[in-house]
């Protein structure tokens, strides 16, 4: 058997998982925010198929969560910032591939900040160019972003433990 | 916190706008947002914005969706609104009340970001409500084909993007059952404990991803018998650009240049 057709499915259904538990509210955040673990399907791809294939299911990611969207676009390059560049964050997860827990775990905090850094660029970019000039954006972003996403991780990274004793990332 | 998904918001209908080509509609979509982001003056934005609620009507959809778009932002759009009207200080003075002064320019900016805001999710609406998410995966595989320039496999996203949009849905129910499944052997769920309630992800989540993972060997098992190669793919539907579709296009072109000169 051809190892990419595997691969392939592979990307996709962990993508549907990433919508899936995306769609579920762990916590409900008070300022509309809500922590959702989709974090970890694409960390996991990335841990166990590589650089390359997480890319992949980044991209898919985004797009497949555009293509089911439920919160509103509001200009041309905001999808690209919102969805499908925090997704293509994890490609960084998978220079973890066949390392041990702490480098999985330390490479995921290198993932969550660059995702962290592209939602609070595009708060300050396409949120604030509708704000009038003088009022500060940055600490609103840098508040809003960092409410959700601090206790997402928090807890996908005691997920990657639990898959790490029980050997998922490694097994064929 | 397990109850019901809601998969894209399509509305099945049979107006003008719902046998339009999917193309033709991210087209129009893209094209009219960029239309509406460049746009400084208010009249060209009123003449496009008439143009975007008879395109509402024709869609024959209800308001009530529509507008249940826009919850999730509603704050957002008034804040905008609220802060454009009082905090600019140029132009005419048209009300002056203590601390609250509103002038011209304030009131014409406020209005016309509110406009653009509001016209673009209305567009993004009237795409997503009219438009299957299986329908929309397809134009945007069609649209992705010039990627192959710079050697994007696009055929394998374009494969990967179908198979994950035809999983959701039964990795949803399948998700359901392994809830329902560890409940029965005494699982609790909804404990308001954080710490508990994390503990009970695991023997959810471990499971899932077990059974998805097997899942994928199975499918490429079946798909390589089926001499699955990745190349050229063929449609079971064919959706072909018709006669509306070049007379829509036509339409909505047509509208933004008049909108240009006319003002």
């Amino acid at each position: 058997m051809k190892n990419k057709t595997r691969i392939l499915i592979e990307i996709a259904l962990s993508v549907a998982i990433a919508v899936v538990l995306s769609k579920i509210r762990v916590f409900k955040m008070p300022q509309g925010g809500s922590i959702t673990l989709d974090m970890l399907p694409l960390a996991f791809i990335a841990y166990k198929r590589g650089v390359k294939a997480s890319l992949f299911a980044g991209i898919l990611f985004g797009t497949v969560s555009l293509v089911l969207i439920d919160s509103p676009i509001i200009s041309i390059f905001q999808p690209m910032l919102d969805y499908i560049l925090p997704a293509m964050a994890f490609f960084v997860c998978g220079f973890a591939m066949r390392k041990g827990l702490y480098v999985k775990e330390f490479l995921f905090f290198i993932a969550l900040l660059l995702k962290f850094l592209c939602h609070f660029a595009s708060g300050v970019i396409y949120y604030g160019q509708y704000a009038p000039e003088g009022q500060s954006v940055y600490m609103y972003s840098l508040i809003y972003n960092l409410s959700y996403l601090l206790p997402s991780a928090v807890i996908v990274m005691i997920l990657i433990y639990f898959f790490e004793k029980k050997n998922l990332f490694n097994a064929s | 916190m397990f109850d019901g998904i809601v998969l894209g918001q399509y509305i099945p209908g049979e107006s003008f706008l719902h046998r339009l080509n999917p193309i033709t509609k991210i087209v129009f979509c893209l094209f009219f947002m960029i239309v509406f982001l460049f746009i400084e003056d208010i009249f060209q934005l009123l003449t496009l914005f008439a143009f975007v609620i008879i395109c509402f009507f024709i869609s024959s959809l209800p308001l009530l969706h529509v507008l249940k778009g826009l919850k999730t932002i509603i704050f957002f759009l008034l804040i905008t609104f609220v802060m454009h009207l009082f905090f600019s200080k140029e132009g005419v003075v048209l009300f002056e009340y203590s601390f609250i002064v509103i002038t011209s320019k304030g009131l014409y900016n406020a209005i016309l970001i509110f406009l653009r805001i509001f016209s673009i999710i209305m567009l993004n609406s009237i795409l997503t409500l009219t438009t299957m998410p299986t329908d929309i995966a397809w134009a945007i595989e069609k649209l992705l084909y010039p990627l192959r320039l710079f050697r994007f496999p696009v055929e394998d996203f374009a494969l990967m993007l179908s198979l994950s949009l035809r999983f959701i849905p039964v990795l949803f129910e399948e998700l359901n059952k392994i809830i329902d499944s560890q409940r029965s052997r005494g699982a609790m769920f909804d404990s308001p404990s954080f710490v508990k309630k994390i503990m009970a992800f695991p023997p959810i989540l471990i499971p899932l991803f077990v059974n998805s993972f097997q899942r994928a060997e199975e499918i490429a098992i079946a798909m390589e018998t089926r001499c699955y190669s990745g190349s050229k793919r063929t449609h079971l539907n064919i959706i072909r650009p018709g006669l509306i579709d070049v007379l829509f296009f036509i339409t909505f072109v047509s509208v933004a240049l008049i909108s240009f000169y006319l003002f």
